[in-house]
């Protein structure tokens, strides 16, 4: 698009960008300043008096040793579901994309752990991890699994993070797969010539062409693991006694179980900033490698 | 010949392979609801003593449908999810795309900011923005208790999102001679854009709609906060019913979420076709 | 071609304009229907399982007095303070709210009608929850917790006759545990693992069995200014020496923390174990696990040897719900609407009916003559009548049950001493000032 004048420039800025950006603004960025300037006050979420009480809260938030804690677990958390979505929602997108009869739908089987959510699906879980594998385990006599998971904080973390995997690398599988088929086959077949093994296909070609996909794959299973909330809700509850409370949980606790809205929220907003710092790193990173590629 | 033979044996040892290892990990995928739709015919006692029995000693009871249909208002609330979430989409997909367009053409200051605060934003835990929101559009605009409103709110906040996927998009996949040639040749940039570059979009466009769907058709958190009014409840929002303090009604949650996910299934299922017609297609022009 | 564009920029601006412009005259009109025809209030209500009743309740008030009652719920993943506080922030609060005491005791001055003047105050036996000398809310209903019994599942074990009041000190109930295993039944009792159980229905004991009054806010003060040790309290002695015996009878062991609620109940019906620590409310868990045939009623939760401490011969029962109405956007005619629904429901022979019977609730209100119709409400209000009740109900800051929770299934499950439990409850309180 070329743009002639400045007149011309603000119509298609009008038509093109403006109706989205208005709502955008509306809904998220307003709310957002409110929130901030929130964290200064000793609002409690219900009172209609407030005082701006500067960062009193911020002080608070930095004497809150469970947040630390939680935080600190749910970076580990995030670097497991980040690594462990992402391999095997790539490896399922690369045989899906194979010339397999009925990937179809095979397709549609791993995404559809996309169609539950909320209180149920941790419900389903629980059912899993507390009964039915406790079952399979002590009939077979694997000790492994006769003792349920959720009774113990590691192994807890653990159903997490499997649960995790297994609900969002089918949607991140999509995106894998969109980007396979946008790569070129006369590449690859160009490289067969060429004597290429699959492997080799795999690591010199198909890797750095889909740099695009992994950034965004990756930046979405890292956002949406820093705020994970009702998963931890519904399948540990933050037990076996506290042990698996993360982040977002931890925040929602603060500003409405312990009734600290202001700590609450200024811990929210301290989330986002670490989850704003470590995705824009993750950005930056991720496309200067494509530029290489 | 041999040489053939023997290679096309050995290829189709390892498509069974594979088939046998895809079919595990998708019975894995699959077991939750196959878990949820046999213990949808049962009593709550039988869920919990006999969840993996197939068959409930009652045979087909649908016992638990009839309760449920009846108690979430299904008919009413199947009407208010679809009226919102159809809206919502339609919206959030052109609004989105004609912001991702506008940011990747013209590349200007304004584009870059609002692009790197739209990325920034997919990452504000909504807990943090849920109060001030509500207290923005309820105490001081009197806005809730609409569905307009609600459809208002699942755009502003998915718009990033697909923004963000377009952008990708059409940054690496949509030539820029293409609508130049449309535009020396008179057309609008606007009908350019709808004519020659919005049905490029296709695979993307399908993709998101699907998330998105997904997404506003069960969404529970937002809609809890605009919507209280019983008449204008949603599908998820209804079944929340049958959870108590104490206790969940097992049996007619089971068959709640059958009803639910059902239609989205079915629209999946539909619109799998279509991505991949997409895809290919996409795949056979470049 | 020009033109076109405008139209479509117009059009689109527009429809968001349109958007709001929408959003707003809803809102007006319906808010203008609804002054014109009855009084329309709201209630939300915190208590999942008696939402069904309270809609049929609602639906015969409307029949009766054309005043629509729309029952709103708020669900178990949802905290009730939560949702009154976005429905404060976004203005539209619910004209009447059943909320726990310290949520009413948080709102109470600000936010609530002063009920103080209402004619049922004298129907409730002092069960009223006070903030600073005045009355903001209505107590719903008693709600009683101690050790749920199976007699059936007991007499056949022991084939012989049970009487629960034998049971009035530690070693009687240690003797009755030992004498079940002897008899066959491994593990006697279910002790959830649940943290409100754990937190508040359990520990609260500490406080409340002080002297079955308002002791304790005495030791809530003492514990929060750091005068009280638990380690010189015999009340906390006696509490852990109680609840070490049931966790060492208990039929989730050896894996404590791996109970499910679901399957916590079913134990009970079947006869699996002959006890359950839980409330009058787990009466629809156990009719669902199919035990509604056996014969069940509640042991106190004992403290120590003295079977003359009323503790060992008393059940704790409260006014454990509370219903404030709101005087912030509540129109006059809403609050007296309100106020005429909470009188119904003392005075009014359908309302005491309803209340027993849809919501199988235990009325707090000494007229209403209706009985119980479950035995787990009958035994509580049988225990009122005879006295055997003491009303002792320490409130606790919102996130007692959680912290203080986490803490107890901590030592449940062995991973943590008595003293490291007592130093969390000390710790916990200091922090508090």
């Amino acid at each position: 698009m070329r743009i002639k004048d400045k007149k011309e420039g603000l119509k298609v800025f009008g038509i093109f960008a403006l109706p989205g950006l208005f709502v955008f603004v509306a809904v998220v960025i307003i709310p957002f300043l409110y929130g901030l300037y929130l964290t200064f006050t000793d609002w409690n979420g219900i009172s209609s008096a407030t005082n701006l009480i500067g960062f009193n809260n911020y002080v608070n938030v930095f004497k809150d040793a469970e947040f630390w804690k939680s935080l600190l677990l749910t970076l580990k958390y995030v670097v497991c579901s980040v690594v462990l979505v992402n391999v095997v929602a790539f490896f399922l997108a690369y045989v899906l994309t194979s010339k397999l009869k009925g990937v179809g739908f095979f397709r549609t089987g791993f995404f559809t752990p996309n169609l539950i959510g909320g209180v149920v699906l941790g419900f389903i879980w629980q059912f899993v991890f507390s009964r039915v594998l406790v079952n399979i385990g002590s009939t077979t006599g694997i000790g492994f699994l006769s003792k349920s998971f959720l009774a113990d904080p590691t192994k807890a973390f653990w159903a997490l993070v499997i649960v995790t995997v297994w609900q969002t690398s089918g949607y991140m599988m999509l995106i894998y797969i969109a980007g396979f088929t946008g790569i070129s086959a006369d590449v690859l077949e160009a490289a067969s010539i060429d004597g290429a093994t699959g492997f080799q296909k795999l690591k010199r070609i198909t890797v750095p062409l889909m740099m695009p996909s992994f950034v965004i794959c990756i930046f979405l299973t890292l956002s949406r693991s820093f705020m994970v909330y009702d998963l931890n809700l519904s399948l540990t509850g933050g037990e076996p006694y506290g042990t698996t409370v993360m982040a977002a949980m931890h925040v929602y606790n603060k500003a409405f179980t312990s009734r600290q809205y202001g700590v609450g929220q200024a811990e929210a907003l301290i989330l986002f900033l670490m989850v704003a710092i470590i995705s824009g790193i993750q950005i930056y990173l991720g496309k200067r490698k494509e530029v290489e590629a | 010949m041999a040489a053939n033979n023997i290679g096309g044996t050995k290829a189709k040892i390892k498509n069974i392979g594979t088939y046998v290892g895809l079919t595990l990990v998708f019975l894995l995928y699959m077991f939750p609801f196959i878990f949820i739709l046999i213990n949808s015919f049962k009593t709550k006692k039988e869920i919990i003593k006999t969840p993996l029995k197939l068959i409930s000693d009652v045979g087909l009871n649908f016992d638990n449908f009839i309760k449920a249909y009846e108690k979430m208002d299904f008919t009413k609330a199947f009407t208010n999810s679809m009226f919102v979430t159809i809206s919502s989409t339609v919206i959030v997909i052109t609004l989105a795309a004609m912001t991702a367009y506008y940011f990747v053409r013209i590349n200007n200051k304004i584009a870059k900011v609002f692009f790197a605060l739209m990325v920034a934003s997919m990452i504000i835990p909504f807990q943090a923005i849920m109060i001030p929101l509500v207290s923005i559009y309820g105490a001081k605009l009197g806005m809730l208790n609409s569905r307009v409103t609600l459809i208002f709110m699942h755009v502003g906040f998915s718009i990033s999102m697909s923004v963000f996927i377009f952008h990708g998009f059409i940054k690496s996949n949509i030539p820029i001679a293409l609508e130049e040639a449309a535009y020396i040749d008179g057309c609008t940039r606007t009908k350019t854009f709808f004519k020659i570059i919005f049905p490029l979009l296709k695979p993307t466009t399908a993709t998101l709609v699907i998330l998105n769907v997904l997404a506003f058709w069960n969404d529970f958190l937002l809609p809890s906060l605009v919507l209280t009014k019983e008449k204008l409840l949603t599908l998820p929002l209804s079944t929340y019913k049958f959870y108590g303090t104490y206790s969940a009604d097992l049996g007619t949650i089971m068959a709640a979420l059958v009803l639910t996910v059902a239609p989205v299934l079915v629209l999946y299922v539909f619109l799998q076709k279509y991505i991949i017609s997409g895809v290919v297609s996409g795949a056979v022009k470049s | 071609m020009r033109k076109m564009k405008k139209v479509i920029s117009a059009l689109l601006i527009g429809s968001m304009v349109m958007t709001s412009l929408v959003a707003c005259g809803k809102k007006d009109s319906g808010e203008g229907t609804t002054a014109k025809s009855e009084v329309a209030i709201t209630l939300l209500n915190s208590k999942g399982e008696i939402q069904e009743g309270l809609e049929a309740m609602a639906e015969r008030y409307e029949a009766k007095t054309g005043v629509s009652i729309e029952v709103m719920a708020c669900g178990s993943g949802e905290s009730p303070f939560q949702r009154i506080s976005s429905m404060y922030s976004a203005g539209n609060p619910p004209t009447l709210a059943i909320l726990d005491t310290t949520d009413v005791k948080q709102l109470a001055e600000e936010k609530a009608v002063d009920l103080s003047n209402e004619d049922w105050v004298k129907e409730m036996n002092g069960l009223t929850a006070d903030v600073n000398g005045k009355i903001y809310s209505f107590p719903l209903c008693i709600e009683g917790r101690g050790i749920i019994y199976n007699k059936t599942a007991i007499e056949e074990t022991l084939g012989r006759e049970f009487d629960p009041s034998s049971i009035n000190s530690y070693d009687s109930l240690k003797t009755t545990f030992e004498e079940l295993r002897a008899a066959g039944m491994e593990y006697p009792i279910v002790v959830s693992k649940e943290d409100w159980s754990l937190g508040a229905h359990q520990l609260q004991y500490v406080y409340e069995v002080k002297d079955g009054n308002l002791g304790w806010e005495e030791v809530i003060d003492q514990l929060k200014s750091g005068e009280l040790k638990l380690a010189d309290y015999d009340r906390f002695d006696q509490f852990v020496q109680t609840f070490d015996l049931l966790k060492e009878y208990n039929i989730n062991n050896p894996e404590p923390l791996a109970a499910t609620y679901e399957q916590d109940p079913i134990f009970l019906a079947e006869g699996e174990a002959a006890f359950w620590f839980n409330g009058s409310w787990a009466w629809p868990n156990i009719v669902e696990a199919g035990g509604e045939d056996n014969e069940y009623g509640f042991i106190p939760y004992v403290f120590g040897n003295d079977t003359s401490d009323f503790a060992n011969n008393k059940i704790q029962a409260c006014a454990s719900k509370q219903v404030m109405i709101d005087k912030e956007k509540a129109t006059d005619e809403q609050i007296q609407a309100a106020k005429d629904f909470l009188n119904y429901l003392v005075y009014d022979d359908e309302g005491q009916k309803a209340l027993v019977e849809d919501c199988s609730l235990i009325p707090v209100a000494s007229n209403n003559a209706y009985e119980p119709a479950d035995p787990l409400g009958k035994a509580i209000k049988a225990a009122m009548n005879e006295d055997k009740v003491y009303t002792a109900a320490a409130i606790v800051p919102g996130d007692h049950w959680s912290v203080l929770g986490a803490a107890m299934q901590k030592y449940l499950a062995g991973g943590s001493t008595k003293d490291e439990l007592a130093k969390s409850i000390e710790d916990y309180w200091t922090s508090q000032n």
